[in-house]
């Protein structure tokens, strides 16, 4: 027999590895195929199909490793938004209609994390928008607006995640009189 | 013969192993044993830091929650924070008057739809001796939330005139109620000397506002106490705003590792009353 079935014109021209040696014709006249296989080892195209498979099992499970750091900063950025943005809405609901938007509104805010004693600082960029300005701006003569508030941040932690930037957003109708 | 091949398999077990088959087999174990060990290690690297992470933030929600429902529902007037000027020495903490009854769950109103306070709340941040966190022994304090009931209900708002330090003591344990564990009092150093407040801690102030410059200002003041005397030193641009800002540090000390873990978050209400 020449070869492996499976590849027969390749697999007859390729060295054995694992200190087998090639195939005994004469036992393979006798017929037995078994014992044959039994004494032959891999082919180098089986041992790279191997190291291949092995390494694409390894970088799955690196990679899941790393989701979950990912899904746990994740999760603590957007409790951190949640807190930002109720925050924010209290804000709004001290600002006085008409009164000039404070600058302190969109001062970005910085949440401070260290875990395992490493000092990670994640920084939440806000902007306030103001449908028709005159919840911001005495000079606009309309009773009511619709305040938007944007969070941007970017997540830092975990293997892919750099420099994804996410948004929160909220809108809020607001009146004046109510305040 | 047709079972020839059988007395070659005999022959090769009672052969042994080579010196060469016996370094590749240590060889290979090696390096299987390099690789499991690797990805457990890693595994469990990525599992503390993951689950310090979320645990970390949850901790701290918890005091945001009960706060921040708690800071809306009463009035700005009642607010009193700890130590002030004229109590530097008072544990830091917070004190406002309360209308919630806990037994229906409910904010009580009188007939006239006036809030009926019925109670004075404090959180207080009371020492709970040294603690053995991770590697570090250091000072810690709990954020603990109490109550004092008033006599009768008040349709009227006032601040509580009674000093944590003198009255919690006569508190009764049960009547405490532990909102966050191993906060760090002030000024609280590491064992290398380290000054570690910025990570512990608990604070309230009053937001002031500078109308010229916009700029959110932290006081320690309630606005309905402010006088000419105690404004001393501010231009005449800074003005009130019914915002109360919070912040809270939570710190921990990893089991297995003994590396500090942290979190910081600042939030905002305003009292509705």
């Amino acid at each position: 027999m020449e070869g492996d079935s499976r590849f027969p014109a390749l697999i007859s021209h390729l060295p054995y590895v694992g200190g087998a040696s090639r195939p005994d014709n004469s036992i393979a006249k006798n017929g037995d195929r078994k014992l044959e296989n039994k004494n032959k080892g891999f082919t180098i195209i089986e041992v790279i199909i191997a190291i291949f498979i092995i390494s694409c099992g390894l970088m799955a499970l690196f990679s899941t490793f790393s989701l979950s750091i990912r899904h746990a900063t994740q999760s603590r950025n957007k409790v951190c938004v949640d807190v930002i943005a109720d925050s924010m809405l209290e804000g709004v609901r001290a600002h006085r209609y008409g009164e000039p938007k404070p600058p302190s509104w969109e001062k970005p805010r910085m949440v401070l994390t260290v875990i395992q004693g490493k000092i990670s600082q994640t920084t939440f960029h806000i902007k306030v928008k103001c449908k028709n300005q005159s919840f911001i701006d005495e000079k606009i003569n309309k009773d009511y607006d619709y305040v938007t508030i944007e969070i941007t941040w970017s997540e830092g932690t975990g293997v892919g995640s750099r420099g994804i930037k996410r948004m929160h957003s909220e809108t809020v109708p607001v009146r004046r009189g109510l305040d | 013969m047709p079972f020839a091949f059988l007395n070659n398999i005999k022959k090769r077990k009672s052969q042994g192993f080579t010196f060469a088959e016996i370094i590749i087999a240590s060889f290979v174990a090696l390096l299987l044993m390099g690789i499991v060990f690797t990805i457990f290690f890693y595994g469990k690297r990525i599992y503390d830091y993951s689950s310090y992470s979320y645990s970390i933030s949850e901790k701290a929600y918890a005091p945001i929650i009960w706060l921040k429902y708690e800071l809306m529902e009463t009035s700005l007037n009642t607010i009193k924070v700890y130590p002030d000027e004229k109590n530097k020495k008072e544990p830091p903490g917070v004190s406002f008057e309360s209308a919630h009854n806990p037994g229906t769950g409910r904010f009580e109103f009188s007939k006239f739809g006036a809030p009926k306070w019925s109670k004075h709340v404090f959180y207080t941040l009371v020492p709970a001796g040294e603690k053995q966190l991770g590697n570090h022994k250091l000072k810690t304090s709990d954020l603990i939330r109490w109550e004092l009931k008033l006599q009768g209900e008040n349709p009227i708002p006032f601040s509580s005139e009674i000093l944590p330090s003198s009255e919690m003591q006569k508190i009764p344990e049960a009547n405490r109620r532990l909102i966050l564990k191993n906060v760090i009092p002030p000024l609280q150093y590491l064992g290398d000397k380290k000054k570690i407040d910025e990570y512990g801690g608990f604070d309230v102030f009053f937001v002031r506002k500078d109308t010229k410059k916009g700029e959110g200002i932290e006081s320690k003041i309630n606005p309905s106490e402010i006088t000419d005397e105690n404004t001393r030193g501010t231009s005449g641009t800074i003005t009130n705003t019914e915002l109360i800002k919070v912040e809270i540090t939570v710190l921990e000390f990893s089991s297995t590792t003994g590396k500090p873990n942290a979190f910081n978050i600042t939030f905002m209400v305003k009292p509705k009353n």
